[in-house]
């Protein structure tokens, strides 16, 4: 039996723990991913919740896997307007061009549009060691 | 922190614990860096905060996981 928790605000990790012996004192960590590893580059804070399945991996094979969104990034707190962070300390600083927009987020990081690659991504990760199996592809932010 | 706590009496190597008693807690590797900083400022810190759903079957005493 495995568990698997994020860290939501706490941070960019998912933590899977093997605890299929009934003496918590035998439990183990099983695997560990890292946001902005390589593989999770894209990988935020881990807001979403673990999902397991089985999927095919052949006409005849299959194999359990994790399933996760890419989390959040805690640049997107800046509503309601939007700037240029280009000092990429996540506030806004004098001289940073910035919008206006009156209660909402239209105009969000429309100058920086590469900082909106974190959490964009599907993550589809083997139960059993953690690595990667499948992503989806993204497109170049433009 | 990860908490686990066991709704009966359950015993393990020997100790003996009573419906409601923490049986395993667990602090990931990449916060244990930033506990400092709980006595450091007067804000909340979030470290583990995430829902830990578990695969396969339940153990036959049912163990209630938190965070």
């Amino acid at each position: 039996m495995t568990l698997v928790f994020g860290e939501r605000s706490g941070g960019r990790s998912y933590w899977a723990l093997d605890v299929s012996k009934p003496n918590p004192a035998e439990w183990k960590v099983k695997w560990h991913i890292q946001g902005g590893t390589t593989g999770f580059e894209e990988l935020g804070y881990t807001w979403s919740k673990p999902f397991f399945t089985r999927i095919k991996t052949g006409s005849s094979t299959s194999k359990e896997v994790v399933i996760f969104a890419g989390g959040y990034d805690p640049m997107e707190d800046g509503f309601p307007e939007g700037f240029d962070d280009q000092n990429n300390n996540g506030k806004w600083d004098t001289g940073e061009l910035h919008g206006v927009t009156v209660g909402g987020t239209e105009g969000y990081d429309k100058w920086n549009p590469g900082m909106n690659t974190m959490g964009r991504g599907i993550f589809v990760v083997d139960l059993a060691d953690g690595s990667k199996v499948f992503t989806p592809p993204t497109a170049p932010m433009t | 922190m990860l908490h686990v706590f066991t709704d009966s009496a359950v015993t393990f190597g020997g100790v003996t614990y009573e419906a409601g008693d923490e049986i395993f807690a667990f602090i990931p590797k990449d916060l244990l860096s930033r506990l400092e900083e709980f006595s450091l400022i007067d804000t909340h810190i979030y470290t583990v905060d995430g829902s830990p759903p578990f695969t396969g079957p339940a153990p036959e005493a049912t163990v209630h996981i938190t965070t």
